[in-house]
This record gives structure tokens, sequence and C-alpha cells, in this order.
């Protein structure tokens, strides 16, 4: 028999694992040793273990010096509170948990970040302009369902069928829907309970937060297929969309942080650009005949070869922005140096109000932009950027869904159930749904100075 | 897909559907098919499959910004059959004026709003759908059509209206 082994996590304390017996084949132990065993091994593969080398937050670090957590991390605290989640609605709906499910969901809430790649919608911004197909969930999918695969091979140990099952979890296509998937995937789902708390720590930001025990003592399921909250809980329910909220506008959508990301996103469009346009070595080898991982995904996209594409973390990207900054390339070892040195562009403020300004802003910040760069002018594309909302990692809550199967519902009061972008039971959650978003053009110092005088 | 990218799309898409749309759905499915119609107005590679087919969640927040800027007006229309509200989107005045200022919308944007016009939004989810396993996962339009309807049973009674549609695109 093994010993229960306890990860100590700086949000969630402690994460406990259940001992087993392993002399048994995984495939016999008992549901719940079963389920300890599964996420074990699975932490102890590669693909977890690659996810210690890609920060959680990217380029946040650039303005929150402590937000360097891992995906490793969260991915930890993730599986911790989805199993939570897991028990908490079947108690408070007093049904009976089902084990195949119950591994289902920590199996898929462990790995449920194993495809994401380094500064990964910066990569996915960069693949989609380069019309390449690739999204971070289909390599998930891979990485689960192909033979051979560590991930594969571990869940294959159980049965040939629990690969399939766990996939599913990231596919939209499902050929029923179940409120399991939405602990993983939904408007508050275990990404989002772990993340608001742990990027907030790290960021230093105190003041936001939610009562996370009440909400998942209140939660419950909306027709067997969404999360509904007790509306005893709304209090609770407007704290963590008020968290959300600032969240983004703190972090994930603070201007440094977006011009920090628009750059890297600005240099590996340049380097992109100069690969198809034939220049030798934009992403080096160390060997003749090896190819860059990088090269790789702008050939293949979706359909790289695992092991290449796991090549990929943090350290290739620094890696290149060390040898991109001695680059003969303008652009290439100037963004490289500006990166590297935190030179970040500045940011202000697209007001939709008046279009015919912002056309002539654009026009002007364009024409000062040349100035700045000189011989380079022809350059400027690449330093008069739009940002907008819908670039950052992560999303305030979806006012306007398409489909209110992923919604928050809430239940109870003697009322009908109802999602909580319909009611208006909340003048805080009123107050949000109003939210205004909006874009913002980065630009070099100088050029905004410029234009802040003029 | 920015704020300022976005925006002007929406605006005309309600414009030329006479100044109100019902329905998230059928704004996002005729972006979806403008976009592949190959009009630079939206995206194709911001849409993923979603419940209904083809979803932008970037057009969802221009929308809501577009309602938060009062460039269109949000009205409640009804109760669906999982009673579930119904929204309406009405282009207001400060919308005719932000469009004032906006490039003539391509032929091939008029086109794809002609066709989509008072057709039934289940309709156009199933098209939308078709369209887009086509594109995104390269199946025959016989295949595409036979796996949406199978996602969508809902839409059945509707295969005559959307297969319009598609031969109209």
């Amino acid at each position: 028999m093994t010993r229960p082994k306890f990860f100590r996590d700086p949000i969630h304390l402690q994460i406990r694992f259940d001992p087993f017996d392993g002399t048994i084949e995984p495939a016999t132990l008992p549901r719940e040793p079963q389920i300890s065993w599964a996420l074990q091994e699975l932490i102890d593969s590669k693909p977890l273990q690659r996810l210690r080398a890609i920060r959680q937050n990217g380029l946040a670090n650039y303005v929150f010096h402590g937000a360097e957590h891992s995906r490793f991390a969260h991915s930890m605290g993730v599986s911790y509170l989805a199993r939570i989640m897991f028990e908490r609605l079947c108690r408070n709906m007093s049904i009976e948990e089902v084990q195949r499910e119950k591994l289902q969901v920590s199996v898929a809430s462990l790995v449920h970040d194993v495809g994401h790649g380094p500064f990964s919608h910066t990569l996915e911004e960069i693949l989609k302009e380069a019309n390449i197909e690739f999204h971070h969930e289909t390599m998930t999918r891979r990485m689960i369902e192909e033979e051979g695969g560590a991930i594969y091979e571990i869940l294959s140990k159980i049965d040939d069928a629990l690969p399939q099952e766990v996939s599913l979890f990231f596919r939209k296509k499902k050929p029923e829907e179940h409120w399991k998937y939405r602990i993983i995937s939904s408007q508050m789902d275990a990404d989002r309970l772990d993340y608001s708390h742990r990027d907030a720590q790290f960021s230093g930001i105190k003041g936001h937060g939610f009562d996370l025990e009440r909400l998942l003592d209140l939660i419950f399921i909306h027709e067997g297929t969404s999360i509904a909250v007790d509306r005893t809980g709304l209090s609770a329910v407007e704290a963590y969309l008020v968290t959300l909220d600032h969240l983004w506008r703190s972090i994930y959508y603070h201007q440094g942080v977006r011009a920090a990301t628009k750059m890297l996103t600005s240099l590996f469009r340049r380097a992109v650009f100069l690969h198809r346009d034939g220049i030798p070595d934009i992403f080096p080898t160390r060997r003749q005949g090896d190819f860059h991982p990088f090269a790789l995904l702008l050939e293949k996209g979706n359909e790289i070869d695992l092991n290449e594409y796991c090549r990929l973390t943090d350290h290739v990207v620094w890696e290149l922005l060390d040898y991109w900054a001695r680059h003969d390339d303008f652009v290439l070892s100037d963004l490289s140096n500006r990166i590297v040195c935190r030179k970040l562009l500045k940011a202000m403020p697209v007001d939709l109000s008046d279009l015919e300004a912002v056309f002539a802003f654009k026009q002007k910040a364009e024409e000062e932009t040349k100035k700045v760069l000189g011989r380079h002018a022809d350059m400027q594309e690449y330093y008069l950027l739009l940002d907008g909302p819908d670039r950052t990692s992560y999303k305030t809550y979806n006012w306007k869904p398409e489909s209110q199967i992923e919604s928050i519902w809430l239940t109870g009061g003697g009322k009908d159930d109802t999602p909580i972008e319909d009611g208006e039971e909340s003048r805080m959650i009123v107050a949000l749904k109003d939210a205004r978003k909006f874009d913002r053009y980065l630009m070099l110092p100088e050029v905004r100075d410029s234009l802040v005088q003029s | 897909m920015s704020i300022l990218e976005g925006m002007g799309g929406l605006l005309r898409l309600v414009q030329l559907s006479g100044g109100q749309v019902e329905a998230r759905i059928r704004l996002q499915k005729e972006a979806f098919l403008i976009a592949i119609a190959g009009d630079a107005a939206f995206n194709s590679r911001e849409f993923v499959y979603h419940h209904y087919g083809p979803y932008s969640r970037s057009l969802s927040d221009v929308l809501q910004t577009a309602v938060a800027l009062s460039f269109l007006e949000e009205q409640v229309e009804g109760w669906d059959d999982q009673s579930v509200k119904r929204y309406s989107y009405r282009l207001t005045p400060l919308g005719e004026k932000f469009l004032s200022q906006c490039p003539e919308p391509s032929q091939v944007f008029r086109h794809v709003v002609g066709v989509c016009k008072d057709k039934p939004w289940r309709a156009l989810e199933l098209a939308a759908t078709v369209r887009f396993l086509e594109t995104k996962e390269g199946k025959s339009r016989g295949d595409a059509i036979n796996e949406a309807l199978a996602l969508k049973p809902a839409t059945a009674d509707f295969l005559p209206q959307a297969n319009g549609i598609l031969a109209s695109l």
C-alpha cells in the first residue's frame, strides 16, 4: 500500500492523494484509489511536467513581478477544485456519485491545459494570422487520444474507453450534454474558480475575492446540464463576478501587460514573415537536419508531431529572443531588445463615440511612428498596434451568450431558475452587464508623447 | 477581432436586415456566413463550434459594447421553449452615425444578408453549421448535412430552408 501523498499549494494549502495498493492492476483498483493512482501517474508524466516550464500568465510578470506561477500549479488547483465541485453537486442534489464520472472529471480537470504552448494566446493569434489551423484544445485532445502518448497509455491501463471519454470534455460536439462537462468548461468552472484566486494572489492584488466555500456549498444542477447557485448565495455570486471583472481590468487587460504581449506578437509576426520569405535560420537549430519546433508548428499546425510540440516551452521563446536580439533584421533585434529590457510601447484608448477622430488619430500616429523610425519607416506596422479586449487569455463573464448552457443559473427562493444574465435580481449584476470594453492603440513612447502634446 | 474592427460589420448587418435583428444566434450565424463568403468584415477563424454551431466570443463582446454605447438597443422579445429570454437588437441613431463614417458594405456582404433576411433562425443555425463542417473539417455537403442534423435534431424541419440558403450563397 502506498502512503497518502500531499502537495502543498499556495492557494488550497494541502492537496491530498489517497493511498492505493500498488501491487494491484490499475484496472481492478477500487474507484477512489483508482482515481488517486491515475492522477499521480498523470502528474508524473511528461505532458504535465512540461507545464512547469510554461507560465500561467505569460508576460503579466512585467507588471506584477510575482505573477510567475506555472500552468502546472494551476492544473493541480483545478483538479483539486473539480473533485470538490463534483462531490458537492452530488451532495447538494442528493444524487449518488457515479464513480466513473468522478474519474472522468478528475482526470479531465488535471489535463485540461496540457495542449497549451508557451504564451499560448500569442501563439494562436500568430498562427491564425498566418492561416494555420491550430488550437490548444485540439492539442489537448490529441495528447489524450493518440496511442503511444503518455496520457493515453496511463488512461488505457484502466480501460480502453477512458481516453475517449476524457477527450469528450474537450469537444464542443458531444453526443449528449451533461452537468459534469460544466465543471471543466462553463462560466463558473473549476478553471475560473482556481485562477481567480491564484492569479490575484501571485499578482499581489488584494481586495478582490469571493467566498469560495459558500459558493461550493450552494451549487446545484439545472436541468441536468448546467451549474446553478441557490439564490441565498447571490452575494457570493456577485463577488465572484466582480472578481472576474476586476481581475480582467487589473491584470489581463492591464496596458503594460498587453503592451508586452502585443510586442511579442509583433515580433513573432515579423519572424514568421521573414521565415516564409525564405530568410534562413530565423528559427535556428543546433544540428543540421534538425527542425525548430516553431518552424514545424508553422508548417503543420494542429498536425504537428506531439513530441515536437512538447518541446515548446517558455524557455524556447526566451532563447529565440536572445538569438533575435543580435539579428541583422531591425525589427527582430529592436523588438527583442525592447522586450528583454522592458522598454514597452505605450497605450492610448480608442473612443468609438467619434469614429472620424479615431481615423484621424490613427493617421497621425502612423506619420509620427514613421518619423521616429527614420530609415526604418516602412516597419511602422510592427510598432503601431491595435489591441482589443478579445485578445486576453482570460475573459470576463459572457453577458451575451448565444447558448445559456454554460451560464450560471440562479435557483431556489420560490422562483423559476434563471440564467444570471437574464435576471435583474441584483443591481451589481445589472451594472456589470452594462460594462463597456474598449480597444487601445499601442505605440512608441515618443509617438504617444507627441500625440498627447498636439 | 477588436471592438473597432468588429463594430462596423455588426452594425451594418443590423442595418441591412432592416434595422432590427431578432436573436443573437441570427447575428452570429449571419456573421459567420459573411466571413465564409469572403468578406473581410468578419474573420472566419474567429469562429469555433459551439452549441448552436459557429460562434465567436469576440463578436459577443462587440455586441455587448454596441449595447453599452447605445449603438444598438436591446429588447426582450419573449421566451423560447426552454423558458429562456430572446432578445432583439435595433440600430439606434448613434449607431447610424457610427455607420455613416464606415466604408460602404461590399456586394458579398449585402448578398449574404439579403439571403438570410427573414429566414427562421433555426434554418440559419443549420446552414451555418453545415458550412462550418465543410470549411473547417473538410466534409462533403452530404456528410456535413447528416452530421449537422445528428447534432441538431431540432433543425430537421428547417432543412429545406437551410438548403435554400446554402444554394444561394
